[in-house]
């Protein structure tokens, strides 16, 4: 519910999440601060107590729950990768990708380009666990090029969807739903999402192909493309060229050091 | 596997009762009797997308030719069928058997599973010289009725006798995208008819009096069947 507010609040990112909570925390005890001394002018000391109170909330909100839940939602090393893309490249960068998303689904053949949509996820390290101590995730690096999908900054883990499978696997994945039904099955089953996880994703897309993205030898992403049109992959695209085309991002990555 | 969205509608899916299916059986019937092709004398054909199965009805072809496939274990398990070979439980997007074994891949109204992994299928399985031989509803027909927007331009729906609506996926691609794919996958020799509804044909399914109308033609005039041929480079 959190993760939901704060998306709707536009927040997506470690940074701007905790200037958020700082911002609100300021003018909640600026507030506070003012009717605590009201109160004592006016020597109500007892109603005096009740914006104290929410001054002591409030603090422990700013140095402690806002600390612990920003840490929870957004792992530093996944926040570093937002922050070199974010802050130190900007939004050219994300252009680049975006453009070069774009060529790719405009190099596709014998289908509807108009209904691929794609983006690329990078591999990053997540907070690990009691029982896992090493624990990897995919993070979505740009927003989606082409008509449906969400924006930057969505963590899945490697356990799931046809772009944890991808970089498991280290090879080109697709997979085909004929329709709804079988998109809800197949999720659950082989997907390794829950019923309501798959209910929040696009379920008008019916074909799905991801490709990985190396440097040297290790999976270090994701390009991920789907489409509304039926069985597009993964013969729109020659196995040659789709590892020509990952190359070419591995390398604008490289060159903006998000890898 | 895919879903089995035929399950509710098998038993009812051949009966009279659903007329725009029999108005697409006879423009098949008009079209392939208009067609002059020579469908492969020796080796197997794969019928797709079988149901009680049609090539002996439509091709006049010999039963032990025959392999019959269907995702759908209602449709194979249909009693009233044509006599086969053998029958394969599978997606004819993804077929479980070897590269190169049939000389001919014959489909009937296969815009459940139409689309570039089928023709890629197909073209995997075709000996070389093999002929791929389907039909499929026209999109002039369906985009009439169904529009442009997701889910209902990639869906069928069936009203069964006891009046459930059933929605069955159905992928409506115009003549030029169906050339491009195929060329794409490598066949040759391409050939896309249109046929429309026989004259004299009773009853007429209301979906084809809207679209004609919506159209403004006559229910003969309007496009209704694509058949597709196209030959795997010997």
């Amino acid at each position: 519910m959190l993760a939901t507010l704060a998306r709707w609040f536009g927040i997506r990112t470690r940074r701007t999440f905790r200037l958020a909570v700082r911002g609100m925390s300021i003018f909640i005890a600026a507030c506070g601060v003012f009717a605590v001394n009201l109160l004592m002018e006016l020597h109500k000391f007892w109603w005096a107590a009740v914006p104290s109170a929410v001054l002591v909330i409030v603090a422990i909100v700013e140095f402690v729950l806002a600390d612990y839940l920003a840490e929870r939602s957004y792992p530093i090393a996944t926040e570093q990768k937002l922050d070199l893309l974010e802050r130190q490249l900007g939004k050219d960068a994300v252009a680049i990708l975006a453009r070069k998303l774009d060529r790719t689904i405009q190099s596709f053949q014998a289908c509807d380009k108009s209904k691929i949509s794609g983006t690329i996820h990078i591999v990053v390290e997540l907070l690990p666990l009691p029982e896992l101590k090493t624990r990897r995730g995919l993070l979505q690096l740009t927003d989606y090029v082409g008509p449906y999908g969400g924006s930057k900054g969505r963590i899945t883990t490697l356990e799931k969807g046809i772009v944890g499978r991808c970089a498991r696997t280290g090879k080109m994945e697709s997979v085909n739903f004929d329709d709804v039904p079988e998109y809800r099955r197949r999720m659950v089953e082989e997907f390794g999402f829950t019923r309501e996880e798959a209910e929040m994703h696009t379920r008008v897309a019916k074909s799905y192909l991801a490709e990985p993205l190396r440097l040297s030898g290790a999976i270090i992403g994701v390009l991920y493309f789907f489409s509304t049109e039926a069985q597009v992959f993964p013969f729109a695209s020659s196995q040659s060229h789709l590892e020509s085309q990952a190359q070419d991002f591995v390398d604008v990555l490289k060159t903006v050091s998000i890898v | 596997m895919a879903s089995n969205a035929y399950a509710d509608l098998a038993q009812e899916y051949y009966d009279p009762f659903h007329k725009t299916c029999r108005n697409f059986d006879a423009a098949t019937k008009s079209a392939l009797a208009r067609k002059t092709f020579a469908l492969p004398d020796a080796g197997l054909i794969l019928e797709v997308g079988c149901g009680r199965g049609r090539c002996q009805e439509f091709l006049g072809v010999d039963k032990n030719r025959v392999v019959q496939l269907d995702s759908s274990r209602e449709m194979l398990d249909l009693t009233d069928r044509e006599s086969a070979l053998v029958r394969i439980l599978a997606n004819a997007a993804c077929v479980p058997l070897f590269d190169s074994q049939f000389s001919a891949v014959v489909g009937f109204l296969v815009d459940s599973f139409i689309g570039l992994c089928f023709f890629a299928e197909a073209y995997r399985l075709l000996l070389p010289g093999g002929m791929l031989l389907v039909t499929t509803p026209a999109s002039e027909w369906g985009q009439a009725l169904r529009g442009q927007q997701e889910p209902e331009v990639s869906s069928a729906r069936f009203v069964t006798k006891t009046g459930q609506a059933v929605f069955v996926p159905s992928t409506l691609i115009a003549s030029a995208r169906i050339l491009e794919m195929l060329s794409y996958c490598g066949f040759q020799s391409i050939s896309i008819d249109t046929a429309p509804l026989p004259v004299g044909i009773e009853p007429i399914s209301a979906d084809v009096e809207r679209a004609a109308c919506i159209y403004g033609v006559a229910v003969h005039e309007l496009p209704l069947v694509y058949l597709i041929n196209a030959t795997k480079p010997g």
